[in-house]
């Protein structure tokens, strides 16, 4: 390429671009990992934690010209990621096809190395999984949330900045949620 | 610190929120203090527990270029679905909006040599990958699909592509060749009985039958070209123009091959994975050059 195409580049270029937050590109870059996780540990499938990252970035996409701080990527990415894996939990869950699921990729998942016992510890695995994720659903608003963004490692100002908040409340309100978890989870699962 | 902690004390202490100096005094209370050293090891394990429920499993690999390239196809999709009501209503936040993405969307100088070594590479790729299977399987099978699409007359099978593409530029003139027409028609009767008697009569206008996948792609193409279109010429400076429209002759050809064994082999996952990557990469450009156009657009 040329110098003058170089300098022709150069100018087409706006000077206003780059300020503190960051572009699409860069905030894909920095934080799908984390996103991706995020809903993996609600989920439990790559497929469908694919879905919520696609989804979120999407989410991104459209609202990244509101989102004036690069610092505030993060959290606003983490809640959103959070928020649409437990509505996708929700609506397959209405589906009813979940639990069957579970049963099909806990015989065919051991099948081959692990035999009965494998299949059996694996199964138990799935329905503990299962029974949290009901009782997480019960946990209220903004509990929950402050539960899971904490889980991700998010700090209490982050979590305060993210669902709007005030940060002295935050640990007040990942130890009631906590309670709250244990408390409904007990009920349903019958264990500890 | 003399009085208990509250819950919220107890867990920012856990958390490890607390000020320095908050902490000192949380834990030497904590020392003393039975009931806080109960709650506080409660919480502990109520942590650990939900922890072990929620836990981001560092195990599960993330699969990277899977997002980005089906991310970036969905957002070249959105963008298809907006740019219609962004020429409409011109102007409409447009800079702000720009601005937030510029940095994805930059055609920089670097960023076009490295475009240009990746499209090189694709290209090769494609094009080796195509040779293979052309020569690996002299692909009998699906003859009728083919034909159907109207592209292919059903007998000139191997090396078909240089004839391939002489129909469909004929096609795309309006002009129907009589000879690949017949051809046509009776290979398709003979294999698709009844319903293939319409086929002729709206395969002359019809282009190859589209790929599952293929439709967003073309969608959004479309309307990146359409957004180029409008920025006209003084989008890029002449010698960039060049390096654009080389760039794009080369995806362009990669596409056309790709496409060609993708339609005889409709069920083979990698020819048509290289086929959406090829796609991918003639979006990316022209997502480039389009940002560059509104740029232009703006400026004025």
């Amino acid at each position: 390429m040329s110098e003058r195409a170089v300098e022709a580049l150069v100018d087409s270029v706006p000077e206003t671009v780059h300020t503190a937050a960051p572009s699409f590109d860069e905030a894909f870059t920095l934080h799908h990992r984390a996103v991706f996780r995020a809903a993996y540990s609600l989920v439990r499938d790559s497929g469908l934690a694919e879905d919520v990252t696609q989804e979120v970035f999407l989410k991104l996409y459209q609202h990244l010209g509101s989102l004036q701080n690069g610092e505030h990527v993060r959290p606003w990415l983490l809640r959103v990621a959070t928020n649409t894996a437990l509505n996708t939990i929700r609506s397959r869950s209405r589906t009813g096809t979940r639990e069957e699921e579970f049963v099909a990729a806990a015989t065919v998942g051991s099948g081959g190395g692990g035999g009965p016992v494998g299949v059996e510890a694996d199964y138990e695995r799935r329905t503990e999984i299962e029974e949290a994720r009901r009782a997480l659903e019960q946990v209220k608003e903004p509990m929950r949330s402050c539960l899971l963004l904490k889980q991700q490692g998010l700090s209490y100002r982050e979590i305060a900045r993210a669902l709007s908040l005030n940060e002295a409340n935050v640990g007040s309100l990942i130890a009631r949620g906590r309670k709250e978890f244990k408390r409904v989870y007990g009920k349903i699962g019958g264990r500890r | 610190m003399k009085r208990c902690l509250d819950e919220g004390l107890l867990q920012a202490y856990l958390d490890g929120e607390l000020s320095h100096e908050q902490m000192s005094e949380a834990a030497a209370h904590v020392a003393a203090c039975e009931a806080c050293a109960g709650a506080l090891a409660a919480a502990e394990g109520e942590t650990a527990f939900f922890a072990a429920a929620f836990a981001p499993d560092d195990a599960v690999s993330v699969p990277t270029e899977a997002l980005r390239s089906r991310i970036g196809a969905a957002v070249a999709q959105l963008e298809a679905g907006t740019e219609a009501n962004h020429a409409r209503t011109r102007g409409w936040n447009f800079g702000g909006f720009l601005a937030s993405l510029s940095g994805l969307l930059n055609f920089t100088p670097q960023s076009a040599a490295a475009f240009a070594g990746l499209l090189a590479v694709v290209a090769l790729a494609v094009i080796y990958f195509a040779v293979q299977r052309q020569t690996g399987k002299p692909s009998s099978f699906n003859r009728g699909e083919i034909a159907r699409a109207g592209n292919t007359p059903p007998v000139a099978i191997p090396g078909a592509g240089k004839q391939t593409d002489e129909v469909k530029n004929a096609n795309e003139d309006g002009t129907q060749p009589p000879k690949a027409g017949n051809v046509i028609s009776v290979s398709a009767r003979r294999s698709r009985g009844i319903r293939a008697e319409r086929k002729p009569v709206t395969l002359q206008t019809k282009g190859p039958e589209v790929l599952p996948g293929e439709k967003e792609y073309q969608t959004a193409i479309a309307s990146l070209e359409e957004t180029i279109k409008l920025g006209g010429d003084a989008t890029l400076r002449p010698a960039v123009r060049v390096e654009y429209e080389r760039d794009l002759a080369i995806l362009d050809s990669a596409i056309r091959e790709t496409r060609r064994v993708a339609a005889q082999n409709p069920k083979d996952k990698d020819v048509t994975g290289f086929l959406m990557s090829a796609y991918q990469s003639k979006v990316e450009l022209l997502t480039k050059v389009a940002d560059q156009a509104q740029v232009a657009a703006l400026g004025r």
